[in-house]
């Protein structure tokens, strides 16, 4: 991090260096989406395109007391996502 | 006022709202205001059976607050320019 | 007290009874005494300091006993007593108008002891006489005229003159009718004498005659309520008169809107008594159309009957209309005797009702004139069935016809009830707002909407609006900012169809807002500080939290003081431009070297060098944003003050500022940092984000020529550090992962942008300055590697092009032998260099049929551009190594089997592009 050349003051800035590019988003309800982040504002709201989303469901039924987790997936062309249901934004993971 | 511009240039598309409850409701995007509740006209449910309580509903309000998601259609929405309003948006709100 | 029917006593004759003590003995309630010896001292008062009063209060003079209601017959009360009188007496006039005629209230009497409530003495004998004349059909102005009461009373003698008068021309035209269809029926009567089937005409008779019978009880109940309706509005109007407001309900007290508000209720209340006349009328009309309709049905079945000389249907068909309309005539009668006078009501007979109940004219809704006409139609249409003689079975059959569209008319009429019902019970509290209560609202909300400077909040809607109408037509370009929505875009409650006025009132709406917003600016203005927290014309408390779109700060976070430059940018050095003496004779490769070194001001030299690592992936970010924002700046500018001619000052202040603005974009780039600074050059890590590349072109629009080439020369001299070049072997395995959908997305970005934004420069470059180009490209950049990738096969094919182009129109620039020397070495160097490679140019299929080929196009298009500048040798050689691909291509178009027409056109296309350079094509080749 180098602070001299950073003109970031508050999160939102840092929301704003990942506009156009693909980023992670964690939603309330075990969601998870990647996508291109397009626009946001204030509430969190945002356009993302490309995106693909993860829905974790756990399954109970399992013998064990353990449930085992599947997901389900979608994709999206462009998506409006309402910012209520934001819990995180972040760069995709790089693996 | 972002969104709300943005759903302003998407009147009269057919659009697919995902409600918090899980309900998802396809039809033609009639009207948005400031706090994004929206109107849809000539409304399809998507899971008709899990939800037959609204096979007789043509027309439909929704309030802002349960939408979960919109799904826009694509070709209608410039993402560029998309990008700069949300500029001109954080660059305003820094000004306040 | 004379008007609750007490006798009148007179307050001075009690007092003296009380004081005689006589009252006590007469009543059983509790009298109070004030003691037994009050003795009237309170007439024996002498009270002093009286003289001043009248000064005081203004001399009055004796007081009168006006006061006193107890006592009507006072002398002085008469006046006041009139005038009450003629106020009880106006609105009854008109009561007994309605009620007169129509009234099913039984009995003359209690009207009569009604009227007598407002009884007093004199005057009264005079309305009952005026009432009694009334029934003479005299004209209304034979009455007598007193002052001003009378009218009233005339005017209902008028209208009750006017309704009976209509009535007797219904009498008329049904007398005509009857007479018409006495001789009809006589004709009849000769032709249906041969009947057979008379039993069955007679069940339908009955039949018949029930269900007329039933439909007339409706149709009289339906009156009943209709003049009941009539008779409660009536009184209640009356109550209105009467009642004395209170004090809120005073006109000075209310809002305007409310004193509107009632002005139209009462409007509309009046309106409907009218509508009510209105529709007895058109429903007495109505009658009488269907009246005739009867008849020309009758007649029909006259003349058919008449046509044919079949068996009769009988006479019974016209016997039961004449007897219905006996039945009506009667009537009519009875009704004009009811409208006489109730003195005279007593002296009528309800006689010769062939009908039970009924006592007044059938009045029918639609409904039930629908019921009976078809119930007309079915009858007919039976009567003619039974003309022709068919068989019992088949009449059965009919019969349930009827029965079953009888039921079915039946059920329609319910669901329309039923419908009806549901609308009166949804819109009952329809109304409570007025249609100005609505637009006040509503201007609220546009001002909330609306504000000075459309683009503030409403950009994204304003510029995709602007853009769409130059794609779509060039009409509407004045409209530079979208009104929202035709009638406003928040909903009025009312549609728009037909609005002639509508326009008008939303431009007044508008106006009124544009003060609305002024005013507030200006308010604003005087607040100062406070105005960030206001918001303007709200309604309620403004100081919420939830409408400041941003989260409340938690931390307090240090701003930085303006943009602080990074240590290592400080190396901003002009550099020469690319002189045209300094081409010695060196060989290609290093003369291109050499060119490209200066133009990029010695960067060899590393005097300012310093070494650094790459910028990161945030701070490419970070600048990226920072550019953002300085071209949008400047595009803000650009439209702000397009150079207004005649302020000079502005103008140039105007041109300052952009130029600032663009100095600061072309720092920011990074393009004069020194080419070694690091791998990858700044300025080619910045274009390595999508972002990047997309910011390109609206960059570059701003920057001048000089500017440009600099640009350039930087971009191809590290050419091969752009990601897509590196990154572009991924291509080549066609497997769909995400890196490679992103590194196809960036080409494709690249592509677009980058190519887009570097080609003016291209186009109008010398041959010098693209031998210089491409010298530089060769030199620094594995051209293999490049020639492999999309981008670089467009940027070789557009430098080659370009030459092509400057030899071509000689006119124009006609370059130097040395140049060409200079160009022709060049390229063979290219063609040296490029030889081995030529089959593996072709990039890997991702996609079949035609879209292959299409992959494909650019790099025939390259070869075919290569071609052109080839020298014999050169052609030969392409020939050579090409030839397998180019008859597989033939081959395959021509006699490959399991392709459709289009992709064997693209297929031969491709390969004539290469062919056509080489002066061949494809049809030469023999297969």
């Amino acid at each position: 991090m180098d602070p001299s050349s950073s003109g970031i003051q508050e999160p939102f800035d840092l929301i704003r260096l990942s506009l156009s590019e693909r980023v992670f988003v964690k939603l309330r309800g075990d969601r998870e989406m990647t996508g291109i982040l397009h626009a946001y504002d204030g509430h969190m709201n945002l356009i993302l395109s490309d995106v693909e989303e993860t829905i974790m469901i756990v399954d109970e039924n399992t013998a064990g007391g353990q449930g085992a987790v599947s997901v389900a997936k979608r994709k999206m062309d462009m998506l409006f996502v309402r910012g209520d249901g934001v819990i995180l934004v972040s760069p995709p993971s790089r693996t | 006022m972002l969104i709300f511009s943005v759903f302003k240039t998407l009147t009269d598309q057919q659009v697919t709202v995902e409600l918090k409850n899980d309900l998802s409701i396809t039809g033609v995007l009639k009207s948005v205001d400031q706090f994004l509740n929206i109107r849809l006209d000539n409304i399809k449910v998507l899971d008709e059976a899990r939800h037959p309580h609204m096979m007789a509903v043509k027309n439909c309000f929704i309030r802002g607050s349960v939408v979960r998601y919109v799904q826009l259609p694509a070709e209608h929405v410039d993402t560029q320019l998309l990008e700069d309003a949300t500029r001109r948006e954080a660059q305003n709100q820094v000004k306040r | 007290m004379s008007f609750f029917g007490f006798d009148q006593p007179d307050l001075e004759r009690e007092k003296l009874r009380f004081l005689e003590g006589e009252l006590n003995s007469n009543e059983d309630i509790p009298t109070y005494t004030w003691a037994e010896n009050y003795d009237g001292l309170g007439d024996a008062l002498q009270e002093g300091g009286d003289e001043l009063n009248d000064e005081t209060f203004g001399g009055i003079g004796t007081v009168g006993k006006d006061f006193d209601f107890s006592n009507p017959a006072l002398p002085g009360a008469e006046d006041t007593q009139k005038y009450r009188q003629g106020i009880n007496q106006s609105p009854l006039p008109s009561q007994k108008a309605f009620t007169s005629p129509l009234s099913t209230i039984p009995v003359p009497a209690p009207a009569i002891s009604l009227e007598s409530i407002w009884d007093d003495k004199s005057p009264f004998s005079l309305r009952l006489n005026g009432a009694a004349r009334t029934p003479s059909r005299g004209p209304p102005t034979s009455t007598p005229r007193q002052s001003g009461i009378r009218t009233l009373q005339e005017i209902e003698a008028e209208m009750r003159a006017a309704a009976e008068q209509s009535r007797e021309a219904v009498a008329l035209q049904q007398r005509q009718q009857q007479l018409l269809l006495q001789q009809q029926r006589e004709e009849e009567e000769f032709y249906y004498r041969q009947r057979q089937q008379q039993e069955q005409q007679q069940e339908q008779e009955l039949r018949q005659r029930l269900l007329y019978q039933q439909q007339e009880q409706q149709q009289l109940q339906q009156l009943q309520r209709l003049q009941q309706q009539q008779h409660l509005q009536q009184q209640r109007e009356q109550q209105q008169h009467h009642r004395t407001p209170p004090p809120r309900m005073l006109p000075v007290s209310q809002s305007p809107r409310f004193l509107e508000h009632q002005r139209q209720i009462l409007l509309l209340q009046q309106q409907q008594e009218q509508q009510q006349l209105l529709r007895l009328q058109q429903l007495e009309e109505q009658l009488r159309v269907e009246e005739l309709e009867r008849q020309l049905r009758a007649q029909q079945i006259t003349s058919q009957n008449h046509y044919e000389r079949q068996q009769p249907s009988g006479p019974t068909l016209a016997e039961m209309e004449a007897r219905h309309q006996q039945q009506l005539m009667q009537q009519q009668q009875h009704l004009r005797q009811r409208s006489q006078s109730p003195a005279a009501r007593g002296g009528q007979h309800n006689g010769q009702h062939n009908v039970p109940l009924q006592e007044s004219m059938p009045y029918l809704p639609q409904s039930i004139q629908l019921q009976q006409r078809l119930l007309s139609e079915m009858a007919q249409a039976e009567f003619l069935r039974d003309i022709q003689g068919l068989s019992q079975a088949d009449q059965e059959a009919l019969r349930m016809e009827a029965v079953r569209k009888i039921l079915e008319t039946e059920k329609m009429e319910e669901k329309r009830r039923r419908k009806a019902a549901k609308i009166a019970h949804m819109s009952k509290y329809n109304d409570l707002m007025t249609q100005s209560d609505k637009d006040f609202i509503t201007r609220i909300q546009v001002s909330q909407l609306v504000s000075q400077d459309p683009y503030a909040d409403d950009f994204y809607a304003q510029v995709y609006g602007a853009i769409m109408r130059s794609r779509m037509g060039l009409g509407v370009e004045d409209e530079r900012v979208l009104k929202f929505g035709s009638s406003g875009g928040v909903g009025l409650g009312v549609p728009i169809k037909g609005s002639n006025r509508r326009p008008s009132a939303m431009q007044r709406m508008q106006q009124q807002v544009e003060r609305i917003v002024s005013n507030a600016k200006k308010r604003e203005e005087e607040k100062g500080l406070h105005a960030v927290h206001s918001l303007q014309g709200a309604l309620g408390r403004t100081s919420g939290r939830s409408y400041k779109a941003s989260p409340r700060q938690l931390l307090q976070v240090e701003s930085s003081n303006g943009p602080t430059s990074s240590p290592t940018l400080s190396n901003a050095q002009p550099h020469p431009h690319i002189s045209k003496q300094d081409i010695a004779s060196e060989d290609g490769a290093a003369q291109a070297a050499r060119l490209g070194r200066e133009a990029l001001g010695g960067a060899a030299d590393a005097t300012d060098l310093v070494r650094r690592d790459p910028l990161t992936h945030r701070e490419v970010l970070v600048t990226l944003e920072t550019l953002y924002d300085l071209v949008m700046n400047v595009e803000q500018l650009k439209h702000d003050e397009p150079h207004p001619e005649e302020q000079g000052e502005a103008v140039e202040e105007w041109k300052q500022q952009r130029d600032e603005l663009v100095e600061q974009i072309w720092t920011k780039l990074q393009v004069m940092v020194p080419l070694e600074t690091s791998n990858p050059h700044p300025f080619i890590s910045l274009l390595s984000a999508a972002k990047g590349k997309k910011l390109l072109p609206r960059v570059t629009r701003n920057l001048d020529s000089q500017r440009m080439f600099t640009l350039l020369t930087l971009l191809i001299a590290c050419f091969s550090q752009l990601d897509v070049i590196a990154n572009a072997p991924i291509l080549e395995n066609p497997e769909d992962t995400p890196e490679r959908a992103s590194v196809e997305r960036q080409t494709q970005a690249f592509l677009s942008s980058v190519m887009q934004s570097i080609l003016p420069t291209i186009v109008k470059g010398e041959l010098r300055l693209v031998t210089g180009l491409l010298g530089l490209l060769m030199d620094r950049n594995d051209v293999v590697a490049v020639a492999r990738t999309k981008p670089g096969v467009a940027l070789l094919t557009l430098l080659l092009t370009r030459v092509e182009l400057i030899k071509q129109s000689i006119p124009e620039e006609i370059p130097s032998s040395a140049d060409e020397e200079q160009w022709q070495m060049m390229f063979d160097h290219l063609f040296q260099l490029l030889t081995p490679h030529f089959t593996r140019m072709f990039p890997t299929r991702t996609e079949e049929g035609e879209a292959a080929e299409s992959q494909d196009q650019p790099v025939w298009q390259f070869l075919a551009a290569l071609a052109l500048h080839a020298t014999i040798q050169q052609h030969q050689i392409l020939v050579t190594s090409l030839r397998e691909k180019v008859l597989e291509n033939v081959v395959s178009a021509k006699k490959g089997w399991g392709m459709s027409e289009e992709e064997r056109q693209a297929k031969l296309a491709n390969v004539d592009l290469f062919l056509h350079a080489l002066g061949l094509e494809s049809s030469q080749i023999t297969v």
